[in-house]
């Protein structure tokens, strides 16, 4: 789908300007460990990577998912495109910001050094050089686009550090998690990682990765299930443990945006943690408000895969579950599955299409306030 | 429209009553330190009788796992838990749109009176 910067995603007239675009979810990639990560690494973890047998040198981080793919796992034209240079930040520019008018791009990559499940000080390294790697290759070339600082959850207290320092450069504007299911991230054990986002004026934001088991089943047989329902789940289950352990009461400042998750959950979980919360307060009586009202004020979804669902049934999932300023807008570029914005968006209403396409992830991202009109 | 409903001797400290205001069913609790409140006696989330409930001090924290009583005094719906202020009638998890309706109540000659429209 090919927009001109004078075109408005849905729509036939020509404006000034053209609208503000946020894509919440774009992966970058890294091209080659050895060239990418290993230099950026410490002599003794560079020696664990080179020397030791370690099998993460691959485009993602040690890899725990036991599925083929149904396809490729990347949009089959971008695939193309690709060849064989990979998905360069070229690549990138042309299809998010030429082909799809994003005008800012939020880089989450794939480098999930959280998901390590051991190893947390060498995790540590690998995201520290990760975070060096995103800065040089990407943000100091593109200043449409914003980066992640990648920690390892498991050490909070690092984390926190490793914030403090990548939160120097501008164009960094949040913290990345993975939604994994094996730690509760509203644990206290996790809160030095919110308190160092919230002072850096940074978002958290959780994406699934090949570490997210479903919620009942670890792994289940099959890619299908897994793909339909453990990144909802686990966006669920990490949600409510924020929710409910106080995390936005105790931060009233920081935001949390959840990617890849689809839309028609919503409503529901609102509904369902708003009831549990009339019923049993004294259960969590630290939470001040509804579940609800710390959606609205401090979490952000995003709208990919919206999958099947109309414009009219998302209006109408909005209006019922009063969540206008909850949906965000995401590409995740380059997944097969990837949304556009021109084809999301046509058939919206004008405000809900300016909302869910820039400004309400302006709410909780206090580094792009700049681009608020 | 004034009702005069039982004699305040008959309420202890500490304890809660159902009695009826005309056609109005109606909760009156009396606290530790001898306030009278009155409710009107359904739950307006599932109709409950909230004298069937219990009436105590309500759950405070201002952190995780921090539980104490606070002073303020709530009703708990026997059926969903759902918990209301005496004083206000507001529920304490959704207080701006989850209310119970609430009475005057006062006493008079050792007699516990309440105003309903």
């Amino acid at each position: 789908v090919t927009t001109s910067s004078t075109t408005v995603p849905g729509g036939d007239q020509d404006v000034k300007s053209p609208p503000l675009v946020i894509d919440t979810d774009i992966h970058e990639y890294i091209l080659s460990f050895d060239e990418d990560i290993l230099p950026r690494l410490e002599p003794q973890y560079q020696r664990f990577a080179r020397d030791y047998n370690w099998a993460g040198k691959g485009e993602s981080i040690v890899d725990a998912m036991p599925y083929p793919y149904p396809n490729s796992g990347v949009r089959d034209e971008w695939l193309a495109d690709a060849g064989d240079s990979g998905f360069t930040l070229e690549l990138l520019q042309r299809h998010v910001f030429e082909q799809e008018g994003v005008s800012i791009g939020l880089l989450n990559g794939f480098y999930h050094v959280s998901g390590m499940e051991g190893a947390y000080e060498f995790a540590h390294a690998l995201g520290c050089a990760y975070n060096d790697y995103q800065i040089d290759a990407y943000l100091d070339k593109d200043d449409r686009l914003r980066g992640s600082v990648h920690v390892v959850a498991h050490m909070p207290v690092e984390a926190a550090k490793e914030i403090d320092r990548v939160a120097e450069h501008p164009q960094i504007v949040q913290v990345f998690l993975p939604t994994v299911t094996n730690r509760q991230y509203g644990d206290p054990y996790y809160h030095p990682i919110y308190e160092a986002a919230e002072r850096n004026g940074l978002a958290i934001t959780f994406h699934h990765g090949t570490h997210t088991r479903a919620a009942q089943f670890g792994f289940p047989r099959y890619w299908s299930e897994w793909h339909a329902l453990a990144p909802v789940q686990a966006a669920q289950t990490q949600l409510a443990s924020l929710l409910v352990n106080g995390v936005f009461d105790k931060y009233p400042d920081l935001g949390v945006i959840l990617l890849e998750t689809g839309v028609a959950w919503v409503p529901w979980f609102m509904w369902r943690m708003d009831d549990h919360y009339r019923l049993a307060l004294n259960d969590i009586p630290w939470v001040k408000r509804k579940p609800s009202e710390h959606m609205q004020r401090s979490v952000r979804i995003s709208t990919q895969p919206l999958s099947d669902v109309t414009p009219r049934q998302f209006e109408a999932l909005v209006e019922m579950s009063d969540s206008q300023d909850i949906f965000v807008f995401s590409t995740d570029w380059p997944h097969f599955d990837a949304d556009s914005p021109v084809a999301l968006m046509h058939g919206l209403s004008e405000g809900l299409r300016e909302k869910v396409l820039g400004t309400n992830a302006l709410d909780v991202l206090p580094r792009l306030s700049d681009l608020r009109r | 429209v004034k009702h005069d409903l039982l004699p305040l001797d008959d309420l202890p400290r500490g304890a809660m009553v159902a009695v009826r205001a005309g056609k109005t069913p109606v909760l009156v609790v009396r606290t530790e330190d001898d306030a009278l409140y009155a409710l009107r006696d359904v739950c307006p989330h599932r109709a409950a009788p909230l004298s069937k409930g219990a009436f105590f001090h309500a759950m405070t924290a201002d952190q995780p796992g921090h539980y104490a009583l606070s002073d303020a005094m709530v009703v708990k719906c026997p059926w969903h838990g759902y918990e209301f202020d005496v004083t206000t009638g507001a529920c304490t998890g959704d207080p701006e749109r989850t209310r119970v309706r609430v009475f005057k109540a006062w006493t008079e000659g050792g007699r516990i009176y309440v105003e309903t429209k």
